[in-house]
């Protein structure tokens, strides 16, 4: 029946559309004519009132712009078409993966050239950690953490340079030592009344920094530790180490007056340096006992060399 | 007709000839479909004049139409104005119609032409996409039902039921807006 319905409207329509009256085109399905005549209507209604031809100035000006288009498109044309669809999924890929490596990588490589301080100093920093994680080899473990410790050094230093202000921990080799001021690795180092000191550290150990950066160029010291020994301790604590000394360390006093740099051969008057010390910290009560107690073991003392005159002073 | 040529490649040399040869054969007929569906000349002329520099920028790049160009040009304005409709949905505007504008009917008679258009087109759009591609094609277009079934990619039979339904849904929402 719906079958018959459709064809009946598709002939009424065709009919129609070669000028056929609406009442003339029924008269062919009297028994269809109630459900076909209320869709003739609408289709009437439907039909187009705009088969009217197309205004000439806009086909004329459509067409200009496409031909400029065209023209510009063969100018710039230089892949045959089958070529280029096989390049464009390649070039798409090439693309994204180039972005990605070269976003990646660029910015590994602007963060290896970061100081402490700088946004992608963390990074540098998580990078180094991953390395030290994927070695397993303990001297190629030892080596990069070598080279990752002379970058903290060459960091503090380029710290200085910028007179930026920055907390560092760095290791380094004493090589002057003072009341007021030592030199680490070429680096100096300030000593403060609140600087806390390994009391063993001598002339050519390789100790641990961990201070800040001074816009007057030098590192003011908050601590001054002798550095772990991978090959001696069992619990080598890796990249940035915490001090564990075998003594426990002394607030030392800061000097009320520079005195001269301790050279080497002053390391001969340590015993002398010991007492010295012990009169430093009787002014701070049980400090001063524990001084007293360590000095009488033998195991940890308090060094501030050539500073026997101040402590006196107090 | 370019239409009836064996494929389509040659369309992709975009030769000054060719190119006037689309434009003045399939212009007028997108245009025409496309007012039809927007009921808006300059609409209709904007979209005509992107579906065409689609078209030639397709061939270029070698992702032309392979058989059916009159379907490939309709199936873009079809898109267009399926993504018009969308924009307007949610960006909605009133915009004072040519007509109006050039002062080709005064502003009592464009209400009354506008009332009974206006319906109609409210009609028109509450049916389906196929029944609006079907109604466009037979009878804004005058295509007979073999074309409209090649660019619907529909067989006759399915064209025919698909009109007669669009027709009867058409007539009742008709006679709701009214």
């Amino acid at each position: 029946m719906n079958k018959k319905l459709f064809d009946a409207l598709e002939v009424c329509l065709q009919r129609m559309e070669y000028g056929e009256s609406l009442d003339s085109v029924l008269t062919s399905y009297p028994g269809l004519a109630a459900r076909l005549r209320p869709l003739l209507e609408t289709a009437i209604c439907v039909r187009s009132p705009q088969r009217e031809r197309l205004p000439a100035n806009i086909l004329a000006r459509q067409r200009s712009r496409g031909l400029a288009l065209a023209a510009d498109l063969r100018q710039g044309k230089n892949h045959r078409p089958w070529l280029r669809r096989f390049w464009r999924p390649v070039l798409t890929f090439l693309s994204v993966a180039a972005f990605l490596l070269m976003s990646s990588n660029g910015l590994l490589l602007a963060s290896a050239h970061s100081i402490p301080g700088d946004t992608l100093y963390p990074l540098k920093r998580s990078v180094e950690s991953t390395q030290l994680q994927l070695v397993s080899n303990p001297n190629q473990r030892q080596a990069l953490e070598q080279a990752f410790s002379e970058r903290r050094v060459e960091e503090t230093r380029s710290l200085i340079t910028n007179k930026r202000v920055e907390n560092v921990e760095f290791n380094g080799v004493v090589s002057l030592q003072s009341a007021a001021q030592w030199l680490v690795s070429g680096i100096p180092v300030v000593i403060t009344s609140q600087t806390v000191i390994d009391v063993d550290i001598d002339l050519g150990d390789t100790i641990e920094v961990d201070g800040s950066t001074n816009p007057s160029g030098d590192v003011e010291a908050i601590s001054l530790a002798l550095a772990s020994n991978p090959d001696t301790d069992d619990n080598y604590p890796g990249l940035t180490p915490t001090p564990t000394p075998s003594a426990e360390p002394v607030i030392v006093e800061t000097p009320a007056q520079e005195s001269s740099i301790s050279s080497p051969e002053s390391s001969a008057s340590q015993s002398q340096s010991v007492e010295d010390s012990s009169h430093t910290t009787d002014h701070e009560g049980q400090s001063s006992t524990d001084s007293h107690d360590d000095h009488s073991s033998g195991e940890t003392r308090s060094t501030l060399h050539s500073d026997s005159e101040s402590g006196g002073d107090h | 007709m370019i239409d009836s040529k064996p494929g389509l490649d040659f369309l992709g040399d975009l030769d000054s000839q060719t190119v006037t040869s689309v434009y003045n054969h399939y212009f007028p007929q997108i245009f025409r479909y496309v007012k039809y569906r927007l009921g808006d000349e300059s609409l209709a002329e904007d979209i005509s004049s992107e579906v065409f520099l689609s078209l030639l920028k397709a061939l270029k790049n070698g992702n032309g139409p392979g058989k059916n160009l009159r379907g490939w040009l309709i199936g873009a304005a079809r898109h267009m104005i399926v993504d018009h409709i969308r924009h307007k949905y949610r960006h909605p505007s009133q915009t004072i119609s040519d007509a109006l504008v050039s002062g080709e009917v005064g502003p009592c008679e464009q209400v009354e032409q506008r009332d009974a258009s206006y319906s109609l087109r409210m009609a028109l759009v509450q049916l389906t996409e196929d029944q609006q591609q079907v109604l466009t094609l037979r009878f804004g277009q005058g295509y007979s039902l073999e074309e409209t079934a090649e660019i619907m990619k529909k067989r006759i039979n399915a064209v025919k039921a698909l009109q007669f339904r669009a027709l009867n849904a058409l007539q009742r929402r008709i006679g709701e807006e009214s």
